[in-house]
């Protein structure tokens, strides 16, 4: 018995051996060495900022990057193994704030530089059995079909670092197993060990200047804030709110964290269809925590001595990623309804890309220290249902309810010269959380109030025998936005010149405009107003024009700008958008 | 849509249709043999795989290089490039006309690209990708004598009734000895001659030949050329499917 199972192991063993040692006798070692020289400066064309005198934070006019990038990648494949390593070495010509005289004794002060790997990971093809493919390391898995707008790219972390780059994800350490069953028909199954976070561009600190806008579900509950908050901050107290710190909270790195994905994907009658599968994280940050304290001063307006506050309630805040599931479903091919008309139109070229995200209930808890700032409030939680007692039931920023988001293209080449790409984008990397046409749900993209001082106070705060009235549905104005927006993107590029010159011209259009919600004192209820993308009120769009030429021989060079147009309430024309720049760079590849 | 659109687009789908099939010479029997006999020259190798440079001239300024890999099975074609340096990794992949797919290195990714994208040019060369890709003209054409030499025929080759072609009229010179084309004159509807492509220094490998140097005159760009130079040949190496894949792309 001993005998047999020791002689099915050897055999086993063998057959495992052969399958691993096959190499053939062509294989050879190949060495590709490639890289890229970056410059990029850039301006923004106006300054840009977000808070009051207490709280100001301002992206001023002026240089906004001059940066100068170094990559370069190696390639390795040995028949059917590859390495491949690609690192960018990234020189950052703004020089930040100097934090003293010794900062003038260190480079790195003065000219930031960074290191930043852009792959590193090893491949197998055919590995153990025919069409097994495998790939560990750090690497991008991209499974989207859509132009840059791809809601099942979930496995890796977006970086918008950049805006220019929208669409850019970071790589992750994953490990990868493919195996085609046959030419046209594959099951995938990715693991991520690791968690990685959204990288932000750093205008989005100015998001952390925008506290009136409350991340409840709740509307009610958002209301009775908003006067509250306006209340304190207002001149009789003198205590209004900030954010003091956002922090970031990573999960663990213990299993139960770990993410992992499943995609089957094949071509049916020419055209490329996928269903996939996500359990992981969103990678945008939820608040989960507000921890707030009272710090005491007395700090006026340096332009206008008259506007003074005692002091400023501080926020720190803890962010959170909800777990989600998503799934994903993608088709590309072309369509050619205008056969009809004549042969000589081509067919036209869609994506379909969309993601049914089933996303975990996300609460935010506020608690405080002692407070005395109109009346004494003890240390504790917010008495969230203003039942008199603190604390209860946590209130939502994201609901259970799961939500679509998906992009639909179209794009069709007009002859040797014309190219045009169309996008219809439900839902932004930014956006989660059930909202839009198909289920009400609304993101604040400003909220104030518009009674007086005193009426905020007696009407929805603080009744004249010290009360809390615990509503603020009649002082509470609030802009709202669907929190999945519909984009339209539109694109056309100009080849000339052989192809050597290109004039590019893409827009994004947010059509879901904005809504105004206030108390109607006529009509005694809250009463709601559309503005639409035609309105001065709702318009919200991005011109990005680009002009390239390629000189040949791997010399590149291009001016544009990417122009941000809207009211700071809208999607484009917040200032945590970063502003309108121009640009300018080159590039030599080699 | 409104009917004058509507009459409009009928409007231009009848002057298209005219523009592709009013020009149509008469074949004769003999031209159509001649054309049989070129595409079967033409098409005797059951996979090939090239490499190129490719040299892009435009009077007045300087050459731009390119570098090309280009594997052919049957109708497929897969394209890679190895130079210029930003071009590099590029991978195309052509499983049929409405089935190609681009890799582009600095997305990681493989995008499925319409077939309306074979009328852009390709890469600033004065080929198309109809041009690289036709290698069985009689598909699509029909030929009759032109004329004759000891050594060449010259044959006139239009557009079958009901097919449509990027070109109204080719003229094609073919060496006897071979059955190889040495010259094609690529005519659009209005009868100009648009393009002129000539291919000489075959060499062959057993039966299979192709030439050392194809190049590509647009007359109507000033007489820009593409010149692509045959610097690797290989002749019916063995080329699995797989090869001719997304995942071969990089997916």
């Amino acid at each position: 018995m001993i005998r047999t199972s020791a002689r099915a192991s050897i055999a086993a063993f063998s057959l495992l051996a052969a399958f691993t040692s096959e190499a053939r006798a062509d294989d050879e070692l190949k060495l590709d060495w490639s890289g890229r020289i970056q410059s990029d400066l850039r301006f923004r064309v106006e300054t840009k900022g977000i808070g009051d005198f207490y709280n100001r934070i301002e992206l001023p006019a002026g240089v906004e990057r001059n940066q100068n990038l170094f990559n370069l990648q190696l390639k390795s494949t040995f028949g059917r193994f590859k390495g491949v390593a690609s690192m960018d070495f990234v020189l950052n010509g703004v020089t930040g704030k100097l934090g003293g005289l010794s900062d003038l004794f260190a480079y790195e002060k003065v000219q930031p530089y960074r290191f930043e790997p852009q792959a590193l990971y090893i491949e197998a093809k055919d590995l153990i059995v025919k069409g097994l493919d495998f790939r560990v390391g750090h690497q991008i898995v991209s499974w989207g079909v859509a132009d840059q707008f791809n809601p099942t790219n979930n496995l890796n972390a977006d970086d918008l670092r950049d805006p220019l780059l929208f669409g850019r994800q970071q790589a992750n350490f994953m490990v990868k197993l493919d195996y085609w069953v046959t030419k046209s028909l594959s099951l995938s199954g990715v693991l991520v060990p690791i968690f990685k976070p959204a990288l932000l561009p750093y205008s989005a600190a100015l998001g952390v200047g925008a506290v009136d806008r409350l991340p409840f579900t709740d509307a009610k509950l958002r209301h009775r804030i908003a006067a509250e908050t306006a209340t304190s901050a207002g001149s009789q107290i003198g205590f209004p709110t900030v954010v003091s710190t956002a922090t970031p909270v990573i999960a663990d790195p213990s299993p139960e964290n770990m993410q992992f994905a499943l995609r089957m994907a094949g071509t049916i009658a020419d055209q490329d269809v996928s269903l996939s599968y996500y359990n992981g994280r969103t990678d945008f940050p939820q608040p989960f925590l507000n921890h707030t304290r009272q710090s005491d001063g007395l700090k006026c307006d340096p332009e206008d001595k008259t506007r003074c506050i005692r002091g400023l309630l501080e926020t720190d805040v803890s962010l959170g990623y909800p777990r989600m599931h998503v799934y994903g479903l993608n088709a590309t091919g072309e369509v050619n309804p205008f056969s009809w008309i004549s042969d000589k139109i081509h067919g036209i070229g869609y994506r379909v890309e969309a993601a049914l995200v089933v996303p975990e209930r996300s609460t935010l808890k506020l608690v405080n220290d002692a407070l005395n700032v109109a009346i004494p409030l003890p240390a504790g939680e917010y008495d969230y249902d203003n039942d008199g007692t603190l604390g209860g039931s946590a209130p939502a920023v994201v609901d259970a309810t799961p939500f679509l988001k998906w992009t639909v293209g179209l794009d069709y080449a007009f002859g040797d010269h014309v190219y045009l790409n169309m996008q219809w984008v439900h839902g932004l990397a930014d956006e989660f959380g059930a909202g839009d046409f198909l289920h009400e749900g609304y993101a604040v993209r400003q909220s104030s109030v518009t009674t007086s001082e005193d009426d905020t106070r007696n009407r929805c705060v603080l009744s004249p025998q010290l009360t809390l009235v615990g509503n603020g549905e009649k002082c509470a104005r609030e802009v709202l936005a669907p929190k999945l927006g519909d984009y339209v993107v539109l694109g056309v590029d100009l080849k000339f010149f052989d192809d050597a010159a290109l004039l590019r011209l893409f827009t994004i259009w947010s059509m879901s405009g904005v809504t105004v919600t206030e108390w109607s004192e006529a009509q005694q209820k809250r009463t709601s107003k559309h503005y639409g993308l035609f309105t001065r009120e709702g318009f919200s769009a991005v011109l990005f024009p680009e002009f390239d030429y390629n000189f040949g021989n791997g010399l590149e060079l291009g001016v544009g700008a990417l122009i941000e147009l809207g009211r700071d309430y809208t999607k484009f024309g917040d200032p945590a958008a970063g502003g309108s720049t121009v640009f300018m760079r080159g590039k030599y590849s080699f | 849509m409104t009917r004058s659109f509507r009459g409009g687009l009928l409007l231009a789908a009848s002057t298209l249709a005219l523009m592709t099939h009013g020009s149509a010479a008469r074949a004769d029997a003999a031209g159509d043999k001649i054309l049989a006999a070129m595409d079967a020259a033409l098409n005797k190798a059951k996979t090939q795989y090239f490499e190129y440079d490719v040299i892009n001239q435009e009077p007045g300024k300087s050459d731009r290089k390119l570098g090309l890999q280009v594997r052919l099975k049957g109708d497929k074609r897969f394209t890679e490039f190895t130079a210029p340096a930003d071009m590099k990794g590029t991978k195309i992949l052509i499983m049929s006309p409405t089935q190609m797919y681009v890799f582009l290195p600095a997305f990681g990714k493989v995008r499925r690209i319409a077939s309306s994208v074979s009328d852009q040019g390709f890469m600033g060369m004065t080929f198309s990708q109809d041009d690289l890709a036709s290698q069985a003209y009689g598909v699509t054409y029909e030929a009759k004598v032109g004329a004759e030499t000891p050594t060449d025929y010259k044959i006139v080759v239009t557009p079958k009734a009901g097919q449509t072609t990027p070109y109204a009229k080719l003229e094609i010179t073919v060496g006897k000895a071979k059955m190889l084309p040495s010259e094609i004159k690529y005519f659009n509807a209005a009868g100009t001659n648009v393009k002129t492509e000539t291919r000489s220094g075959y060499t062959c490998e057993g039966d299979v030949c192709t030439p050392a140097e194809l190049k590509m005159v647009d007359n109507t760009k000033g007489f820009a050329s593409t010149k692509m130079i045959r610097v690797k040949w290989k002749v019916n190496e063995a080329m699995p499917d797989d090869l001719f894949s997304k995942r071969a792309l990089g997916e």
